[in-house]
């Protein structure tokens, strides 16, 4: 397995991968950086009106929705890019013709998808701590609350990725898997509106957080744990019916 | 030399309802270079993917190395180099890198990568991005790569397809010295004069369907050279032949006979002219392995 992982981490080299990693992070963490110094004003009142513990909370509030519709948008990007390497290269006939199991070449590309990934929420994590330092938030830096929403992310967009990863991976045409993608980014954020549908798995990176909005101001996501159980489970046995699919495949 | 390395057992591949391979019975010995010949979309490509559990076979078996293609698949691919169609390469690698990427896959020593670039001589520009390559180049990256393992059975799917004269020159003297080193080669081509250059055995596929399967020499000894005659009547003549017990072709207006020794035409041109008929042409023409190929397949003009 691991020569594998290793072949496949030479065949990203100076591949697009880097900006998708890149990307979705910086972006956020560059609006928040406007709305904290620009609008400070507004966005203390607010802070109060929801009566958020701390100018940390209200950060991890503020950029849920933002963060839950691009990192879907992330996942689809990394995956198709992962998987075009291949398209591209005419390279499943021969990378498939070697004595190696398809179900294990399946195995270390999605693995890579999970480290790109895994990167993507740590320089997110490591912009928000950044962040909050430079601008001068009070208290003590909420470490589990922010570890939690980064990486609880990473969790919770496993169905996601599997279901993106093996789209890609299944069909050439990588404008199919993208729109694919793109609208059931878009599609979560409504169905996550609405007590029934919230709880669709597409919903779910919306609802992912740590602190969530209630009556009575922000406070912790009661849901947060079931739903980390819920894409852990449902991520690894659509991870396992992808890769028994493409095991299955002819290679055109 | 009689220990078999490939056998196939009516293998067949259908697409809904058209038939691509059609009960192909392929036999491969050791220390063969074997030329899989046939028109464009006859089911070379088809059947080498299936060689190689690339698509699953309709019906049929497939043995290599005495194994059960279907149970043995990643012990017996442990052994086989291959290159299919067009190249694979990865634009965004150099060309060392690229080989890298199989190496680490089959998990081989370092040093192979450059002995097979040396082998195909690409070690000067080993180090440019293979998406600068020329489609000679690439070629020859893909030739590397089905290399890379020192395998005991080369498959090659029209290997020298998109290269100059000097390089197709280079790739089949490469391919001819491999049998030396116990490898044995499966190389497809449409073209008869590449496969009559290298091949010790012959396989021609048409419509899916192998319709010749021997050595190179049979297929040669097909090409007998024939007497063509040009005489005055022609239906005369060929009653006067056939009285003498000789069978001959008629075509084109002219007689066809199987043999020419200068006695045997000495003696024909005797008989007719004492019988009247006037002999205005005895010829000897050779037929190229080219003709016996479209007369084989029937597909002239089409390749």
């Amino acid at each position: 397995m691991k020569k594998i992982l290793w072949a496949d981490q030479l065949k990203l080299k100076r591949s697009s991968l880097v900006i998708i990693v890149l990307l979705i992070p910086l972006l956020i963490l560059a609006y928040e950086l406007v709305n904290l110094t620009y609008r400070a004003e507004f966005v203390e009142k607010q802070a109060e009106m929801f009566g958020a513990g701390s100018m940390w909370m209200y950060l991890l509030y503020d950029n849920n929705l933002l963060f839950g519709l691009g990192f879907p948008l992330a996942a689809t990007l990394a995956a198709s890019v992962i998987a075009n390497i291949e398209h591209q290269a005419n390279g499943w006939k021969q990378t498939l013709s070697m004595p190696i199991s398809r179900g294990k070449i399946y195995l270390s590309k999605f693995i890579w998808l999970t480290i790109s990934l895994f990167l993507s929420t740590t320089i997110f994590l490591i912009g928000m701590v950044f962040l909050g330092k430079v601008l001068g938030f009070e208290g003590d830096i909420p470490w589990g609350l922010l570890i939690g929403d980064c990486y609880g992310m990473l969790i919770t967009v496993l169905p996601i990725m599997a279901f993106q990863f093996w789209l890609s991976m299944t069909i050439k045409n990588q404008a199919f898997s993208i729109l694919i993608g793109s609208i059931s980014a878009i599609m979560g954020l409504f169905l996550a509106a609405a007590q029934t549908t919230r709880w669709l798995p597409l919903a779910y990176p919306i609802q992912s957080s740590t602190v969530i909005l209630q009556y009575e101001g922000i406070g912790f996501n009661p849901d947060f744990s079931a739903f980390l159980v819920i894409n852990l489970l449902l991520g690894i046995i659509l991870m396992f019916i992808g890769s028994i699919h493409f095991a299955k495949q002819n290679v055109q | 030399m009689n220990d078999q390395v490939l056998m196939t057992h009516d293998l067949t591949k259908k697409y809904k309802k058209h038939i691509s391979v059609d009960g192909l019975n392929l036999r491969i010995e050791r220390g063969q270079i074997y030329g899989f010949l046939g028109p464009n979309g006859a089911g070379k490509t088809t059947t080498i993917r299936m060689l190689l559990g690339l698509i699953k076979p309709t019906k049929g078996n497939i043995e290599i190395f005495g194994q059960s293609l279907k149970k043995n698949r990643l012990q017996i691919l442990q052994q086989i180099g291959s290159l299919v169609e067009s190249p694979t390469y990865y634009g965004n690698l150099t060309g060392r890198e690229n080989l890298e990427a199989v190496r680490r896959l089959r998990d081989l020593p370092e040093k192979r990568v450059n002995e097979v670039l040396e082998i195909v001589r690409l070690t000067k520009a080993a180090n440019r991005l293979t998406k600068e390559y020329s489609l000679g180049m690439k070629q020859r990256l893909g030739i590397a790569a089905a290399m890379l393992s020192n395998p005991d059975l080369l498959i090659l799917d029209e290997p020298t397809n998109g290269l100059d004269p000097s390089g197709i020159q280079e790739i089949r003297e490469l391919i001819k010295e491999l049998p030396g080193a116990g490898m044995s080669v499966l190389v497809s081509s449409h073209l008869l004069s590449e496969i009559d250059q290298m091949a010790t055995q012959v396989g021609i596929i048409n419509n899916g369907k192998m319709i010749f399967q021997d050595s190179i020499e049979r297929l040669r000894q097909k090409q007998k050279p024939l007497l063509k005659v040009g005489v005055s009547d022609v239906m005369k003549a060929n009653a006067i032949l056939k009285e003498q017990g000789l069978k001959a072709d008629l075509q084109n207006d002219f007689l066809w006979l199987s043999q020419t020794e200068p006695a045997f035409v000495s003696d024909i041109n005797a008989t007719l002219v004492h019988s009247g008929i006037s002999v205005y042409r005895l010829e000897e023409v050779k037929r190229t392995l080219e003709d016996i190929f479209l007369e084989l397949t029937g597909t002239e003009g089409s390749l």
